[in-house]
């Protein structure tokens, strides 16, 4: 099986505060690392909150586990882990507002 | 005496048709197997890339989860590869393999896939897909050949259920200070005609989250890059009327082979094409 895998979840687009990436379908990971790098200057920090869930379908958003990092104005990366199974089915990152603390 | 002689001993060869020499024969239990999302071309900034790729994401290994059953697994394995729109009406996305051929002759892609709307609410959704397909892009010395097929199921709210190809010649843009780097526009959605007599009714099944795997035959000769034969699941279509995206050859893409899927949605609701197997072979 797949032991290992980079995939960019998004690139180029501006997010706002409560942006959520699209769903990752990880399920045979057990642990999911996710970075956030800004492109440009930004105008405020937020905190990046990896959301995990056993279902595919967006509609069932349920972030049964998570942690939460800082995001800063670029240039800057971020870095947020997560545990997840194969009871997990997707994984994505959401943006907040504030600074991390 | 063997009475299917010209069958493969393992079952997973052996649901395919493969010409003589075999390149390709992907299953995805095990990783994605350099499969990958489309990057447009750019230089110098991410804001260079064509409007088209840009919402373009990556694949990934999936076990098709739905609310009602659960991991409903692949055809070949526990995993399928998973092409996913974002949930905006007309979106694309898409997933291919890059290779290079060493003879110009006859290749044939073929593949078990299902093509299924995102199961968010307990509705038939079979209006929420567009269309799935397949494309190639090649070149010979010749030509920059790039062969496009979709199955068009709905258009606007309106089933359709009919095959598509496109040999209208794409534009293409430079996108970088240098001038040295283009992209093709191939992917925006203008251009497409109906395969003769290509209306096909498919397997679609009664819930989003029911899938059939459904079989996908497509050959090609990179000689003059046209299609030699197009089948899906019993139906074997007549390619004469058939065309394939033609052009003069680009700079730094000599025997380029990329095969690739594609999906796009007709409603704010993700479509997903999954892949289970995808053998490429070819008449050498």
């Amino acid at each position: 099986m797949l032991t290992s895998t980079v995939a960019t979840l998004t690139r180029g687009e501006a997010w706002r505060l409560d942006d959520v990436s699209e769903p990752y379908e990880a399920g045979w990971a057990l642990e999911a690392q996710l970075f956030a790098r800004g492109l440009d200057e930004g105008d405020q920090q937020g905190k990046a909150h990896v959301q995990v869930s056993p279902m595919a379908s967006a509609g069932a958003t349920r972030a049964a586990r998570s942690t939460c990092c800082p995001v800063m104005p670029c240039p800057s990366f971020a870095c947020a882990n997560s545990a997840i199974s194969s009871a997990c089915g997707w994984t994505c990152l959401r943006v907040s507002n504030g600074p991390f603390s | 005496m063997q009475p299917y002689p010209h069958r493969f001993a393992d079952p997973q060869l052996d649901k395919f048709d493969p010409l003589g020499r075999i390149l390709v024969h992907d299953t995805f239990s095990a990783g994605l197997n350099g499969w990958i999302g489309l990057i447009g071309n750019y230089e110098d900034s991410l804001t260079k890339m064509l409007p088209v790729f840009r919402p373009m994401n990556q694949p990934m290994l999936s076990t098709a989860v739905g609310w009602d059953s659960g991991s409903h697994g692949a055809m070949s394995g526990p995993y399928a590869m998973k092409i996913a729109t974002r949930p905006i009406k007309g979106a694309m996305n898409l997933a291919l393999k890059r290779m290079t051929f060493r003879k110009l002759g006859r290749i044939q892609l073929e593949a078990y896939i299902a093509a299924k709307p995102e199961p968010s609410e307990a509705v038939l959704s079979i209006e929420d897909l567009r269309s799935f397909g397949m494309f190639m892009d090649l070149q010979s010395r010749q030509y920059r050949g790039l062969p496009h097929l979709r199955f068009l199921n709905c258009l606007d709210g309106e089933l359709k259920h009919t095959w598509q190809f496109k040999q209208q010649t794409a534009d293409d843009n430079v996108v970088s200070s240098s001038a040295r780097t283009r992209s093709l526009q191939h992917l925006y959605p203008h251009g497409w005609e109906d395969v003769p007599d290509g209306r096909q009714d498919t397997c679609y099944n009664e819930l989003p989250t029911k899938m059939n795997w459904q079989y996908l035959k497509v050959g090609v000769d990179l000689r003059d890059m046209s299609f030699t034969s197009f089948q899906f699941n019993d139906r074997e279509f007549d390619v004469s009327g058939m065309g394939v995206m033609r052009m003069e050859p680009w700079a730094n893409l000599d025997c380029m082979l990329n095969i690739g899927f594609f999906v796009e949605t007709d409603s704010d609701k993700r479509s997903f094409l999954f892949v289970d197997s995808v053998l490429l072979s070819g008449d050498f």
